[in-house]
């Protein structure tokens, strides 16, 4: 088998294993199903080109929420065309309201209306902490200091006792 | 809903994903073979058709005018332009789209490099804003070097067709006509780069912003 099929193969598998982490960082991101998929898609494709890159120094999952979370900060879906002449002006819109599908459990609903008064990097920080990634590693993956995510873990939860004052 | 009761809520939120989000190893191998849809590589794809249009348009320029030089008769554009003028303007064509194409490559191997890494989120987000610049740089300046090279010698094929070169208005004209029209596709370029990327880097500054806020 060429080297190349081998990798695509056992890289195919790394990312079956793993395909929970695009997926709740696709649940974080989008408002709608159609909008899921397309990120998803996407993060597959950034990882597939990055995975040269992955020499194993750090966790695979580490990895993965680095190059998902870097493709969903960068995703907008473009909105609200503007007209200036012939030329067009586009407004990049973040996913800020709760899905639209409709869940069973009042309860998950009630943590996408909490998130969606975070922006994409508090969206980030939060699912990690939510995942349970130690916060060494959640330094690790957003650039900043441990002691920097303790802070932003603390803005965050005073955003969201906001927004559930406000309900 | 404290975060203890939003990190039950997640729990739950894992199963749901587990029984309705996962997928086979054949949408995985498909997304692997699919085309993306990021603005980035659109942008890649825009800089990849322009580099080879002006790859061959290099090619293309310069054959022109070295034929012009060597055969007058040959010479493309007789109908406005002497063999040698024809030779200067292709031969000045061909070194702006070489200027072009430098300034190309330094932009692609930029989103290439982004495309390709796995860096954290500030890192990534720092040279992801710096690649996109440079694209952006590459549009603006790839216009303010062409427009005034077509326009100034349109200008000059129709202001001195039957008038020699001399010390006067015209000749003031062609000197202040590259400078003027450069400006103007300055300008233009980076009110419509503006329009078209303005929000989109802004937001992703401000997302930097507070990654830098340490």
């Amino acid at each position: 088998m060429p080297e190349k099929e081998q990798k695509e193969k056992e890289f195919i598998r790394l990312v079956d294993e793993s395909q929970g982490i695009i997926h709740k960082v696709c649940r974080m991101y989008c408002d709608d199903e159609a909008h899921r998929e397309d990120l998803f898609q996407e993060i597959i494709l950034q990882l597939w080109k990055s995975y040269p890159s992955f020499k194993g120094e750090s966790k695979f999952s580490s990895w993965m929420y680095r190059v998902a979370l870097n493709v969903a900060i960068q995703d907008f879906r473009k909105e609200k065309k503007r007209r200036f002449l012939f030329l067009e002006q586009f407004e990049f819109k973040e996913p800020a309201s709760a899905p639209k599908t409709g869940f069973k459990d009042e309860r998950i609903e009630a943590l996408y209306k909490a998130i969606s008064n975070l922006d994409k990097i508090e969206r980030a920080i939060m699912l990690l902490h939510l995942d349970e990634v130690p916060n060494e590693e959640i330094a690790e993956i957003a650039g900043i200091t441990q002691n920097y995510v303790r802070v932003k873990m603390t803005r965050i939860r005073t955003k969201l006792a906001k927004t559930i004052k406000t309900d | 809903m404290d975060l203890i009761e939003l990190k039950s809520a997640w729990n739950l939120l894992q199963q749901d994903v587990i029984s309705n989000d996962t997928v086979e190893e054949d949408k995985i191998k498909m997304s692997v073979h699919s085309k993306s849809k990021s603005e980035i590589s659109k942008i890649k794809r825009a800089l990849h058709i322009k580099f080879v249009m002006a790859s061959v348009s290099i090619v293309f320029a310069a054959a022109l005018a070295f034929l012009s030089i060597i055969n007058p008769a040959l010479n493309p554009l007789d109908f406005i332009f002497s063999p040698i003028e024809s030779a200067a303007f292709l031969g000045l064509m061909a070194l702006s789209l070489a200027a072009m194409v430098y300034l190309n490559l330094q932009a692609y191997s930029k989103i290439e490099a982004v495309e390709s890494s796995a860096l954290n989120l500030k890192e990534n987000l720092q040279h992801f804003i710096d690649a996109m610049q440079k694209a952006i740089a590459f549009n603006i300046y790839s216009d303010v070097i062409i427009t005034p090279i077509i326009f100034t010698w349109a200008y000059y094929a129709y202001a001195f067709s039957d008038h020699p070169l001399d010390f006067d208005g015209r000749t003031a004209l062609l000197f202040i006509l590259p400078v003027l029209f450069g400006v103007f596709s300055y300008l233009l370029g980076k009110f419509v780069q503006h329009l078209k990327f303005g929000k989109y880097l802004d937001r992703l500054s401000g997302y930097l912003e507070s990654l830098q806020k340490n």
